[in-house]
């Protein structure tokens, strides 16, 4: 895992090196658009590889600690739904089905605790940005009805 | 000193309008809490709490913002004590002995001593703020870009070089930091840079969600991945303020008053080198400490200057921090780092001329700094009992709450979608930065000094007749690539003169 790490750093090191190259390195003999890419580009490729070489070496490979994994990957999973219906249904829906996902898997068979804690926490922080910051959260599908 | 009088006299005049006191109370009280919360110290508190900040003038702004970055130093202290875990890294040094006297079932007296300690290192860095800064700004007039340049290296430099951690995986979280500043249009020629044609993407990557994504999104998976959220963490404690116990001696104060002076002067001196911080403060000054007590064998046992020496360094460099911010408009952490990008998100460029310009606005935030340090003891000794209840609040139930702050947080800065993708992603690769031994902290540093040192390193060469060689032919700049070197060579160069066996 941490090698799929490394090598995910030295891809993307590559990819910014490559698109460095095409900015100009100097232009009218002042340093251009791409001299500062270009000498990060080369550093950071170098010191990635560098750090895989080093990570292959060092025989010992890792264990993933799987004990918790799971529920990481479950919250990351959410999270990533979440941005997605963030937009689409809007702030406040997607913030209270969030929650009280979240609480159901973490705080399992509390349903009465859950829901109010689903509902109260969004709605908090719902007025502290709509009301009183005016922030213009998405309402989404509901914005009409509202 | 009729200079430093008249500047204080200044200073709390803006800083003692009631708007502005209670957004300091508010910031300052909000900071603790965040800090309370293990994993999250003062750059996750200034990053995820800036949004809150936007409807209000700079001014305004800034004192919160303030009130929530050393506030959140206050906070770190009290789960080091309670329950071992520190709130982050800068308060490590507080557990080797605040926790055994909690164990001890001192942990009031822990707590109050703390506060007491936070407060004095507060004090005595204000206090050299008002005296130091104005020689700052002056010294600071006088550099170009080369001398600008050099700093923001030694920085970035020092925060990589100083930590324990693996200094090949510090300098590839720096220069990623640094890759992605470039990302966007080219300020000297105009050409767009990595937009892959995107307009969201022309004005850059911004720091926001970037930070909030590492510190607030990454911390928490961490944390989860860790398992902080099946802790039952706390045992029963007696905190109540009525016990004569709870509150440390005055003998015992007394006795320690030197550790006070010497871990505040500390602390802030380290505070003012850039790249050092709060972290390195309190390890220094701990250290030091134990090597010139009289009872070395007692450090870690629950002995009070041990718990003093840190507590006062890491509250001096949170001060001490301020200096270079303000006067040179050059963060030395993280933290400052945000809290510079919030200074230009409100249009206020620091520097030199920062004080020059707008000296009610620099002196008031210093002064507010220092209200804020009276604000805070009092509130950490009345809420003790509201911060126990805090600790004692499972993690599980902070998972939601921190997460829809980030993710509602980010969106509400420039109501961007693209930002709360950059927030997700951010999280993710926090995530495993953490785990693998990256620094966050790096990549956020240099991510917000990109592209000043960018601009100021073509800038120096512009203005160079002979290629790199200005660095060397000017003397100030030549001063700072010597310490750089300094710097460098420092690890090494103790290693040989210290016999193996010793160390």
């Amino acid at each position: 895992m941490k090698n799929i790490f490394t090598l995910f750093l030295l891809i993307v090191a590559c990819t910014y090196l490559s698109l460095a190259l095409s900015f100009p390195m100097f232009s009218k003999n002042i340093p251009g658009s791409g001299f500062l890419p270009q000498i990060i580009g080369v550093i950071l490729v170098l010191l990635t590889a560098f750090d895989l070489i080093k990570n292959f070496k060092s025989s010992k490979e890792e264990k993933v600690d799987t004990t918790y994994l799971k529920e990481m990957i479950f919250v990351i999973v959410l999270c990533t739904a979440y941005v997605v219906l963030f937009n689409i249904i809007g702030a406040i829906f997607s913030t209270v089905l969030f929650t009280v996902a979240i609480l159901f898997i973490f705080n399992k068979g509390k349903l009465k605790q859950n829901l109010t804690i689903g509902i109260s926490v969004p709605i908090i922080i719902f007025v502290l940005f709509e009301v009183l910051l005016k922030t213009g959260l998405p309402a989404g599908i509901f914005e009409n009805i509202f | 000193m009729g200079d430093i009088l008249t500047n204080i006299v200044q200073g709390f005049s803006v800083a003692l309008t009631p708007m502005n006191v209670l957004l300091l109370l508010l910031g300052a009280f909000i900071g603790m809490v965040v800090g309370i919360i293990p994993g999250f110290g003062a750059s996750a508190a200034i990053a995820i709490l800036l949004p809150l900040t936007l409807s209000l003038d700079p001014t305004g702004a800034i004192i919160m913002l303030a009130g929530i970055y050393y506030g959140s130093q206050y906070g770190g202290g009290t789960t080091s004590i309670l329950i071992n875990t520190p709130g982050d890294s800068a308060a490590v040094a507080t557990t080797f002995d605040g926790y055994p006297m909690t164990m001890q079932g001192k942990a009031g007296k822990a707590l109050i001593t703390q506060a007491i300690a936070s407060f004095v290192g507060g004090t005595v860095g204000v206090i050299l703020i008002f005296s130091f800064a104005p020689m700052f700004a002056k010294v600071a007039l006088k550099f170009g870009p080369p001398e600008y340049f050099m700093l923001m290296m030694m920085g970035m430099l020092t925060l990589v070089w100083m930590t324990d951690d693996s200094k090949l995986k510090g300098f590839i979280s720096a220069f990623l930091g640094l890759a992605i500043a470039t990302v966007g249009v080219d300020v000297i020629s105009g050409t767009q840079r990595y937009t892959f044609g995107s307009p969201e993407l022309i004005n850059g990557i911004s720091f926001i969600p970037v930070t909030i994504g590492l510190f607030g999104l990454g911390e928490l998976f961490y944390r989860i991945y860790a398992g902080s959220h099946k802790d039952d963490r706390l045992e029963k404690l007696d905190l109540s303020l009525a016990n004569k116990n709870t509150w440390p001696k005055m003998k015992e104060l007394l006795a320690a008053k030197f550790t006070f002076l010497r871990g505040s002067v500390i602390g802030f001196v380290t505070g003012v080198l850039p790249g050092a911080g709060a972290t390195i403060a309190s390890f220094f000054s701990y250290t030091i400490e134990k090597k010139i007590s009289k009872e070395p064998q007692e450090f870690g046992k629950g002995h009070l200057p041990g718990l003093i020496a840190p507590e006062t360094a890491n509250n001096g460099a949170t001060s001490g921090a301020m200096v270079p911010l303000l006067t040179l408009g050059i963060p030395g952490s993280a933290s400052t780092a945000i809290l510079l990008g919030a200074f230009l998100m409100y249009g206020l460029q620091p520097g030199p001329l920062l004080m020059i310009e707008k000296p009610d606005f620099a002196w008031g935030i210093i002064s507010s700094m220092y209200l804020g340090n009276v604000i805070l003891l009092v509130i950490n000794i009345v809420a003790i009992p509201v911060f126990l209840m805090i600790v004692k609040l499972p993690y599980r139930f902070l998972i939601p709450v921190i997460i829809a702050l980030c993710l509602i947080g980010t969106f509400s800065l420039n109501s961007s979608l693209i930002e709360i993708w950059i927030l997700l992603i951010f999280g993710i690769v926090g995530f495993f930065m953490k785990l693998y031994g990256y620094s966050p902290a790096a990549l956020v540093l240099a991510l917000v000094l990109g592209p000043l040192a960018e601009n100021t390193l073509r800038q120096s060469l512009i203005m160079s007749e002979q290629g790199m060689a200005i660095f060397l032919t000017r003397p100030v700049s030549l001063l700072f690539l010597m310490l750089i070197v300094v710097i460098v060579v420092y690890p090494y160069v103790k290693k040989l003169f210290i016999p193996r066996h010793t160390a």
